[in-house]
């Protein structure tokens, strides 16, 4: 990993967001990010900034940040870009505890472009969690 | 280290964005802290405000095009006055290292209540004492 190529998002005194990053070296969730818009970035980022000062548990606001089954998702209803004109746009994560620092840990799995039905596909949450697992299970192998 | 937040704020409008952002997320914060303490629902804020409940999230959501006043109005109609005050340097980067009312961004909001009452006795009350540091 050189200098540029930094898994964090952003640090704050009671989270650290991050991206997952899978065993081959790739990161879903910072490709999608990146691939975002600079002003779409910008809204994402003032998210996770309040979510590495207040905590994860500490944000107030849904639509900018809430929790989906046992995950989390930072929100934005207005990105450009998004293929078939979709504007919906989903940073998914999940909560871990840094071993060393003991604070909150928000590990990005992936972003995906939403459509208007309220609930999230099947299919994100499988990936979500195939994301997770493989982020876990190297973690905990040291 | 560099991390997101760097490569953002390596540019000025990247910056400016934030900025722009931030000052969104923290006015919205603060309005869905105020409704939960109150107990108010969406459909009560927008009935006191005369707009949909659709407007309401939109607002939280950051997406309307809101104006100071709208904004004036919203804490209004949750019975408080917002202030505005200047927190520190722009796109200011949060990290442990900086104390979080520097990494704030330029602009926070605080409100007072409206139900400070002032007595006519010389025991008058000071709706927000942090505000005179």
């Amino acid at each position: 990993m050189n200098q540029d190529d930094s898994h964090i998002v952003v640090q704050g005194p009671r989270c650290i967001v991050e991206y997952g990053v899978l065993d081959d070296g790739n990161s879903p969730a910072r490709d999608f990010l990146q691939n975002l818009q600079l002003k779409d970035r910008a809204q994402f980022v003032s998210t996770f900034i309040e979510v590495t000062e207040r905590g994860i548990f500490g944000v107030h606001n849904e639509e900018r940040f809430k929790s989906e089954r046992c995950f989390w998702a930072a929100k934005n209803n207005r990105c450009s870009g998004g293929p078939e004109g979709r504007k919906r746009v989903r940073i998914v994560g999940f909560r871990r505890r840094d071993q060393a620092s003991g604070i909150d840990r928000l590990v990005l799995t992936h972003g995906f472009w939403k459509t208007r039905t309220p609930k999230w596909p099947e299919s994100e949450f499988v990936r979500a969690e195939a994301i997770r697992d493989e982020i876990i299970a190297r973690e905990d192998r040291g | 280290m560099t991390t997101e937040l760097d490569r953002l704020t390596s540019t000025p409008e990247g910056k400016r964005l934030l900025d722009q952002e931030r000052l969104i997320m923290q006015a919205t914060e603060r309005i869905v802290e105020l409704m939960q303490e109150q107990s108010v629902t969406r459909t009560e804020l927008a009935k006191r405000l005369g707009r949909s409940k659709g407007w309401i999230s939109q607002l939280l959501a950051g997406e309307a095009n809101f104006t100071l006043r709208t904004l004036a109005d919203v804490f209004g109609a949750l019975g408080q006055r917002p202030v505005v005050d200047v927190a520190g340097p722009a796109a200011a980067t949060p990290t442990h290292a900086i104390p979080s009312d520097l990494a704030a961004g330029p602009v926070m909001w605080r409100t007072f209540s409206w139900a400070v009452k002032y007595p006519q006795d010389s025991s008058v009350q000071v709706p927000d004492e942090s505000l005179a540091s």
